[in-house]
Formats: structure tokens, sequence, C-alpha cells
């Protein structure tokens, strides 16, 4: 970019009424005798309608739901009627990266490993799987000495995937750890959240169960709900949905 | 999330949603990825949001924040996808000073740059800003910007020669 123009940045600091006096000024001069500038402030403001129109009122609700104290009642404690599996073929599907302690850069990170059939799909948040597809998991723990996996689904099931119905963290190591075993889904149908939290001590499930059993059985919130109150730990969270063909 | 209403916490979304989605559909593409990134972006960012003392400050902010996350999240989506194998430009071809100046190329090298360089080299080199901006955004020196900037082309060329047959 020629260095005349105002930067995007300097752009988006215009548009949202920010920068001094004086640069505002010069920026309002820049754009009356350049076209190309102008577009581009048009493109900030159409997306801002876009913004408005197509993504807040989904948005809004999600955020809600998130600044919202956590006030669901306890649902019926119900298995997962999950089952382990061997052999299963590797699908990577990678959650986000959790917030490394600055909460800037790539911290852990979580992948979730699905077999549909004997063909291997990609799932990504919020992915419909089906009645006996299975899934593994693989760890990159970022220097963090534990792991812990739980889950949460709408049948009101709350399960602890690693260690596979442990009462705590495991200890992990190595760069990248490909999780033992592997999960088969049965025909529960509906949300299924997982969260995988990454400490520098052992997490006792005990500590997370009431927030799990007050997500489970809501298929709303498990959409909508991200993270679980879980001090120090580096946590991602992923959710698929179950029982669609 | 505690000590901000949901009223404080919608008026924030409100004000700064559209560039945080802006910033990640640049990064993403359109999209639940999107979408999702700037809801994560803002998560992360809103408590600075709620105390920054201007758009001014604001603004580096989010970019710093939003880049970050998704330039994490593309090599993620990358890695399970496994296209970081396979890029789609022809190495023998490359004059890699010109073609730096072409983000698709830049795009597809920061894919394989080292971490600490990716959102440097995206924000110099796909976004446009000046070494000065990128220094604001990051937080950083301008003189740490240099080093980035010239680690991350040396990388390149590094990589244009491997990949020429």
């Amino acid at each position: 970019m020629s260095p005349s123009h105002p930067s995007i940045l300097a752009l988006d600091t215009y548009v949202l009424g920010g920068l001094s006096a004086a640069e505002r000024a010069q920026t309002a001069q820049h754009l009356k005798g350049c076209e190309a500038c102008r577009a581009r402030v048009a493109s900030i403001e159409a997306d801002k309608n876009h913004f408005d129109d197509a993504v807040l009122p989904g948005a809004l609700p999600r955020l809600r739901a998130a600044a919202a104290p956590r006030t669901f009642t306890l649902p019926r404690a119900l298995g997962l009627g999950l089952a382990l599996a061997a052999g299963l073929a590797a699908l990577v599907v990678w959650a986000p990266r959790a917030p490394a302690p600055d909460g800037v850069k790539g911290g852990p990170a979580f992948q979730v490993v699905a077999r549909h059939g004997t063909q291997v799909l990609p799932v990504r948040g919020g992915e419909h799987l089906s009645p006996g597809d299975a899934l593994r998991f693989v760890a990159e723990p970022g220097g963090r000495a534990y792991l812990l996996v739980v889950s949460a689904d709408a049948s009101g099931g709350v399960s602890v995937y690693q260690p596979y119905g442990g009462a705590e963290s495991a200890p992990i190591s190595g760069a990248r750890v490909e999780l033992p075993g592997s999960i088969v889904l049965d025909s529960s149908k509906g949300p299924e959240r997982l969260w995988a939290l990454f400490s520098d001590a052992p997490i006792p499930v005990s500590d997370l169960r009431p927030q799990l059993q007050a997500l489970a059985g809501h298929p709303g919130a498990l959409r909508e709900h991200r993270m679980l109150r879980a001090p120090h730990a580096s946590e991602v969270t992923v959710w698929f949905e179950k029982g669609s063909p | 999330m505690r000590g901000m209403t949901a009223t404080e916490l919608e008026r924030l979304y409100r004000t700064y949603g559209a560039l945080i989605h802006a910033r990640c559909r640049r990064i993403l593409g359109d999209g639940p990825a999107a979408e999702d990134a700037t809801q994560e972006t803002f998560m992360r960012a809103h408590r600075h949001l709620a105390t920054a003392p201007s758009v001014d400050e604001a603004v580096p902010w989010i970019y710093r924040i939003a880049t970050n996350y998704c330039l994490n999240a593309l090599r993620d989506r990358k890695q399970r996808d496994a296209l970081g194998a396979a890029i789609g430009w022809d190495g023998a071809q490359v004059n890699e000073e010109e073609r730096l100046v072409d983000a698709a190329l830049a795009k597809a090298l920061i894919d394989r740059a080292p971490e600490k360089l990716r959102a440097c080299a995206w924000l110099y080199h796909v976004d446009g800003l000046t070494q000065d901006e990128v220094a604001r955004v990051l937080g950083i020196s301008r003189r740490s910007v240099v080093s980035h900037l010239a680690t991350f082309l040396d990388n390149a060329r590094k990589f244009v020669a491997r990949s020429a047959p």
C-alpha cells in the first residue's frame, strides 16, 4: 500500500469515531480526493450493516447466556451410553486453541478424531454426527502437565472421557498425545459438548460436576455455553449434534 | 464476565462486534468459523475494551487479539484438513521479493511461519499496515517488527528455494 493512503487500521479507527482531531481532518481530506479509500470506508460500513443485520441477532442470545448467572435446574443423571471401541481411523478435528496466560498467543490444543462408517469426515463445531460414529482425541498440552476431558449432553448425561470414568485429571506429557481408546456414539439425540481442561495440577471432577449437571439436559445451553469455571486451567471446548443421519 | 452487566456487554459488542467480525472474516472467510471467532475474540477482549480510554486504543487491541486468534484457528484448520502440505503456487516462477507483495502468497507463507512471526507478517503483508502500526498493534518495538519481517522474508526465501524443482 502506498504510504500516502491511510491504512485499514486507520480507516477502521476513523469509522468508529477515533483518531485525533488533526488525524480525522487529514483522513477526511484524503477521502475527498481518493476514490479507493472511499470505497474501503464504504466496505467497512457495509461490514457493519452486515454484522448488525445478519450476525448480531444470533450472537446476542449467546452473549446474554454467557453473561447470565447459571441457574439451570439439576437434571436427572443419565449415562451417556457410549462405548469404547478400538482401531479407529484418524480424522483430525481441531477445536479452538485455548488461550495462553496472556490471552493472546496460542496455548494447548485439543483435537476431536472421528470416523463415520468407512468414511473419515471433518467435524467442526456443531457438526452433525450419527449413532455408531466413533471419536478419538488428540491433545497438545502446550507444557501443561494434566488433562481432563469431560462432557455433558442433551440426554442429561455427564461423562469423563480422559481419564475414562476417572475422578480427576490425568498426567499428560509430550508435544502431541493421542489419547487411548475411542468412543462410539449411541442413539441419543441432541447436542453434546466436550471440554478439555489442561492444568498444572489435577482438577477433581467433583469440582466441575455441578456445572456439568446444570448444563446437561439443556440443549440450548449446551449449544451456547462455552467455558466452565475451572481456575488456572487452559480450556478448549467443542460441541457436536448427535442423532442426525 | 463477572463485574459487567449484560447491558454493558451488549453495548460493547454492538460497538466493536462489527470490527471484530470483519477482522475474523478477513482471515477465516465468511461463515460459522468467523462468527465463532468473533465471539471468542470478544470474550477475550471485552474487559480491556470496557476500560479502554479511547477508540484509538481499543482498535489496535482488537486487531491484536483477533489476528492472533484467527491465525491460530486458520493454522489448526489447515492442519485438520491436511492442506498445509500443498501450497498452490509454482516456486520455480517466484521472485520472492515481488511475490511477497501478493497477499495470496503472503497468506500461504504465513501459514508456514513460526507463531511469533505470523501476526506480524499478516498485519504488514496482508493488511498493509505500516511497521509503526504493526508495532503498536502487537505491543512490540518497531525494531522487533523489522527483525520479525526480515526473518519471515528469509524463511520465505528458503521455502521458495526448497520448493523449486
